[in-house]
């Protein structure tokens, strides 16, 4: 089953519309603490930033296997409730959006769907916005050369270890602009660390459809107040859309939303501390 | 904040950029090879072509670039690249220019890094090794690789623990085909083969019981590379001197459908290969039969060295082992395995043993010289259906074996001979049932088994003259044993959710049925008195409802699990021999309780307390004389026993994949009280003789352990420590005397394995014991005992190694106790094939003996034991 989903995830990369080729994958192994003030609170996920002639897409691995899966899904004959058990084999994921990164435009995109509705929503930002500072330090990782370079993006100073050997201006999530790819980057506290875990050509250059033009236009802060509305009360944010949840009794739930509530203040850590 | 961080930055550039030397700006443009602009280039300017980045520029849509340098060289490196095309590269002037830069096509491609990286992950209960990432140029097999796993241990005899909990299933490719017996896989199976290896924690083998009954063990699976594997590994060598042979053929092959594992071994270089089929499997509280061989009698052994058997085995074996699993439909399978060994060992050793009792002390030298002939034959024949709706698994297995001893035995005064026939056959059928009804799932076991044994001890010349021949030496005395068991156990449930709730009752009943007979004779000629001989008819039944409740919370950080087994037991022994019966009735409730909390995603507790109740096994229920050994006459002159046992245990677990650090402590208490005692009444010769005795005594013991490993990925090294600490206390009736025996162990043990530079690898392991016992406030004197390993492997080149290790023992008891070995080893590989030469110099220093000392409640034992002499074997290994 999970050969098949694979295969599928591979061949759902050729499908129609405005395509974008991607030649090369880094895969980034991301630790990040969901309780700045839990130690015990680290979790671990897979990021995939797919590589092309000037343009790239970074994902969660959870969502860039959803993400086929759903096209596969779209494009063929399947029940839902097959489609449901189809969409539960990909991996999970807490982080829903992906970001384009155009080199040639100079911009960012970054496109999200917020479950409750299904609104899919995206913003659009300057690219190269973190003033770099290389330092003549030098290290190994994976077998390439890496140098050292500081930085601050969103209310966090990076270090950033970056290959000059891999021509890729880009690293994962926002971080791009130094001359090399970026294979290791974590902020002072170490909230948030990305390490490379493989970098490989694909044999069969991936296209991938960019078709973002069904995704509403917000600002990033519009956004971030959206996905944070949506965590603090996912039951208000269903009511709004008019999904309403049928309770046994009162207690469960008042049981239910605290859990939420108590999860919400768990993640209190997110990548960008300040737009 | 954000401005101020800003304006202080640039303060801060603009104070650096003043004090450094002057600025030189490089800007330009960049083409491609049709004269086009190139956007996205990457300008890097650099001291030196090795030396790190100055400054850098990319270059805009216009294909323009602009670089400030600070710095005060003559000349700069000028290194231009972009995706598709060949990287430019220029030594340039320090001053300010402008240069053209055009880029020539080039269909290079990248180094690419394989997803070694993940080299641990973990997916919900699933921690997952990258075997790529732990495999070191010297691992061959994956046992190899499995030693250095953080959180795992191998045990000197092969049985892998996880966490220091032993795994409860060895899978390849998620099936089962080896039931246990999983050396043979894991010594043979090269790593080259396997991509990764999974724990899988708390896993529920039976599918039907997933949701319903979890598990509280860990299983292992291994991932191989391809679906269709072939691999295995095959050896052959020659050494001397005496002339030396060694041999080893493992093919093995592993489908979707099917699995094979063959082996052919034999040697006479002291690899005990008989390890390669030594069953792991779990067995539950509650099994109460099995068709283990029971050693009703034996000769005088000297203790073996507690290290590598290549040091002192005398053997002369061969090995035969086939495993089968062919998977008939999805979900069912059929496996034989099947296995026949045979071995003639030597034994060669002096036995000092120093027995202390309340009032005296007695001295025995023996110089013992064995000779141990083993032939076995094991075979297991398994048809498993492990669906989502059913289970059904039967298993039919018999063992039979035809071991023979001789024994000669020195002693400053006499002789002695024994001989010892002790043939053996078992066989057994376990049945295990589960079948979903509407909601329910009807549970049924049935677990039926014979075994029969025929067991002769003959020793020359006679011993226990007092009792025998009125104080007159005599020629010989022979024991003879025959006893046979038949068992079945029956029991039929069901197991039902109840939200979170899982309720499992059954009712079932047992019965086994055990017959000893044993006659002494005399010069050949059978003694007839009642007091040696034994003709007892012991009959176990018990009828029971065993029930056990089991609850998961929501999130599954609770798991609780009470058992609440009743049980109503009779015994009834029929001695013949002295016409006595005895007969004991007992109703037990043995409840158990179990549960298990995750604290945090890396912490876990858990904690148990349970009570069992324990009754006399044939083996200390027969009342006339048994002569156990040559000096050695027991005999059990008492009620049957029964033993109150209660346990209470808790621990703390903690695992970080993300750090690769795993520790676990914990702390359990024993306390039992036992209506019998056993005494020993030793005479001159160090003859014992065995009695027990009706009096009510208790035994409690603490114990103590903690462990830890930790892998650092950077210094590619593997960190494992383990300790523990036992104390006990238990009542013992020494020639008629009462005495409080009082024993107390540590134990420290740990390993390093480090690659510490490409050309060298290193592993360390090391023990450190003590133990001290006494009676009473007195106590003996403390043993310590030490052991240390190191293996250096120094690489010349990369297909050749030169391998030292050297090996340490220590033994405080005794003034002779060091002893040191040596081991030089050279290997080869091949290129291009897989074969390896292996030349190995084993026990350098030529050391004759080992000495070992223990002592133990109440005696004191320096044994010496000879070893292989130094020897040279030449091996050679191909990887199939």
């Amino acid at each position: 089953m999970r050969k098949l989903l694979i295969a599928l995830f591979f061949l759902n990369l050729g499908n129609l519309q405005a395509q974008k080729s991607y030649s090369y994958k880094a895969t980034y192994n991301l630790e990040y603490q969901e309780d700045s003030t839990d130690q015990s609170s680290i979790k671990s996920e897979t990021v995939v930033l797919y590589l092309g002639k000037g343009h790239s897409r970074y994902s969660s691995l959870g969502k860039a296997v959803k993400d086929s899966l759903e096209a596969y899904i779209e494009a063929s004959n399947i029940s839902s409730s097959e489609s449901f058990e189809i969409l539960n084999q990909a991996p999970e994921t807490e982080f829903h959006y992906k970001i384009f990164k155009n080199f040639q435009d100079n911009e960012l995109i970054l496109a999200e769907i917020i479950t409750v509705d299904k609104w899919r929503y995206k913003y659009i930002q300057d690219l190269n916005t973190i003033d770099w500072k290389i330092q003549p330090e030098n290290k190994d990782i994976l077998g390439f050369s890496v140098q050292r370079a500081t930085g601050s993006f969103a209310g966090r100073n990076y270090v950033a270890w970056f290959a000059p050997q891999l021509p890729f201006s880009d690293g994962p999530y926002k971080f791009s602009g130094l001359s090399g790819l970026i294979l290791e980057i974590s902020d002072l506290e170490n909230h948030y660390h990305f390490s490379l875990t493989g970098f490989e050509e694909l044999a069969n250059p991936v296209d991938k459809i960019l078709d973002l033009n069904s995704y509403k236009v917000l600002s990033q802060e519009e956004l971030d107040q959206f996905r944070d509305d949506h965590n603090r009360d996912p039951l208000a944010a269903y009511k709004n859309v008019g999904v309403r949840f049928g309770f046994r009794n009162k207690e469960d739930e008042a049981k239910t939303r605290k859990a939420l509530s108590e999860k919400y203040k768990k993640r209190n850590n997110p990548i960008e501390l300040q737009p | 904040m954000d401005h101020f961080r800003k304006i202080f930055f640039f303060l801060i550039s603009i104070f650096i950029t003043s004090i450094s030397c002057s600025q030189t700006e490089i800007s330009g443009q960049v083409f491609g090879d049709q004269d086009e602009k190139l956007s996205g280039a990457m300008v890097m300017v650099s001291k030196d072509s090795v030396s790190s980045i100055l400054a850098y520029g990319i270059s805009d849509a216009n294909g323009k670039f602009k670089i400030a340098v600070k710095n005060g060289s003559n000349s700069l490196f000028l290194k231009v690249s972009h995706m598709g095309f060949g990287t430019f590269k220029k030594t340039i002037q320090n001053k300010a220019q402008t240069l053209e830069v055009k880029l020539s096509p080039s269909s290079e491609s990248l180094k690419e890094v394989i997803v070694k990286s993940e080299i641990l992950r973990q997916h919900g209960d699933t921690l997952s090794f990258s075997i790529a990432a732990y495999k070191g140029k010297n691992d061959r097999v994956i046992a190899d690789v499995l030693r250095k796993l953080p959180g795992i241990d191998i045990r000197p005899n092969g049985q892998i623990f996880y966490q220091d909990e032993p795994i409860q299933k060895y899978y390849i490719e998620g099936l089962d085909l080896l039931e246990g017996r999983y050396n043979v896989a894991n010594n043979n199976l090269s790593a080259e083969a396997v991509s990764r290896v999974e724990i899988l924690e708390n896993h529920q083998p039976v599918k039907v019981l997933d949701s319903l009954v979890f598990s509280e063990r860990a299983s292992l699976n291994i991932k191989l590379k391809k679906d269709v594997t072939f691999s295995g590994t095959a050896t052959a060598g020659i050494g001397a001197a005496p002339l030396l042979w060694q041999t080893k053929v493992t093919p093995m092959i592993f489908t979707k459908k099917q699995q094979a594992i063959v082996t052919y071994q034999s040697n006479n270089t002291g690899s005990d290969v008989s390890g390669e089929i030594r069953n792991f499997s779990i067995k539950y509280a509650g099994e109460n039969f099995d068709i283990d061989n029971n050693d009703w009698l034996s000769i005088e052994n000297v203790s073996a060295p507690p290290f590598s058997t290549e040091r002192w085995l005398d053997n002369n074996v061969h090995l035969g082992s086939a495993n089968i699993l062919h998977r008939i439909k999805e979900d069912i399978d059929l496996k034989l395995n099947i296995s026949y060994l045979n071995d003639y060992q030597q034994q060669d050793g002096v036995t000092q043993t120093r027995y202390f009792t309340p009032t005296d002390t007695i001295d025995v030298v023996e110089n013992t010289n064995n000779d141990i002939f083993l032939s076995k034959l094991e075979g297991l024949l398994t048809l498993e259906n492990n669906a989502n709706k059913n289970y059904l698994k039967n298993q039919l297995e018999f063992n039979g074996s035809w071991n023979a001893n001789r024994g000669l035995i020195d002693r400053t005064d006499t002789q002695i001979k024994q001989q010892l026939e002790n043939p053996f056959f078992g066989i057994k059928n376990d049945l295990r049932l589960l079948r979903t009804l509407g909601k329910q799932l009807i549970t049924f076991n049935s677990n039926t088994g014979f075994t029969e044994n025929n067991q002769d001890l003959l020793v020359q010349p006679g011993q226990f003259e007092a009792i025998f021949n009125e104080g007159d030496p005599y020629g010989k005395i022979q024991q003879l044993v025959s006893s046979r068991k038949i068992y079945t156990d029956n029991s039929a449930g069901f197991t039902k959710a109840l939200g979170k709730f899982t309720m499992s009752p059954k009712f079932g009943f047992s019965i086994q049925n055990q017959q000893l007979d044993t006659d002494i004779l005399i010069e050949g000629e059978e003694v007839l008195e009642a007091d040696f001989k034994n003709r007892n008819e012991f009959v176990q039944t018990s009828v029971y409802l065993k029930n056990s409740f089991r609850f998961k919370s929501k999130d599954e950080t609770w798991n609780l699990r009470l058992s609440t087994p009743l049980e109503f037991k009779s015994f009834h022994l029929e001695d013949d021999n002295f016409e006595d019966s005895r007969n004991l009735d007992r109703l037990v409730f043995e409840p158990n309780f179990f549960v298990k909390k995750k604290i945090s995603a890396f912490w876990e507790a858990n904690a148990s307390a349970g009570l069992r109740y324990n009754f006399g096994e044939l083996q200390q229920l027969y009342y006339g004389f048994l002569l156990y050994g040559y000096r050695n006459l027991n005999r059990y002159n008492a009620p049957i026993s029964e033993e109150i046992q209660q346990n209470y245990s808790g621990g703390l677990n903690y695992r970080n994949p993300l750090k690769q650090l795993f520790l676990n402590a914990s702390y359990s208490y024993a306390y039992s009280e036992n209506n019998l005692l056993y005494s020993s009444n030793i005479g001159e010769n160090g003859t014992t003789i065995l009695e027990a005795v009706a009096r009510n005594n208790s035994f409690d013991n603490h114990s103590f352990r903690a462990g830890g490993s930790k892998y650092f990925r950077k210094l590619k090294t593997t960190l494992k420590l383990n300790a523990s600490y036992n104390l006990s206390k238990r009542q013992q009736l020494l020639n008629n005397t009462l005495a409080e025996v009082n024993t107390q162990s540590f134990n420290l043990r740990g390993s390093v394995e480090a690659e510490i530079l490409s050309w060298l690898i290193a592993s360390y392991s090391g023990n450190f014991s003590t133990y001290t016992s006494g009676f009473e406030a007195n106590n003996f004197q403390q043993i310590e005992n030490q052991q240390h390993m190191l293996d250096l492997y120094f690489y010349p080149k990369d297909n050749q190694y030169i391998s030292v290790s050297g090996e340490y023992y220590d033994n405080s008891l005794s003034e002779k106790g060091d002893n040191y070995f040596v081991n030089l080893d050279y290997q080869f590989t091949f290129p291009k094939s897989k074969m390896d030469l292996n030349i190995s110099w084993r026990n350098v220093l030529n050391i004759d003996e080992f000495i070992n000392a223990y002592n133990n409640q109440y005696y004191y034992v320096e044994s010496s034991y000879r070893l292989r002499p130094s020897q040279v074997l030449a091996t050679l290994k191909f990887t199939l």
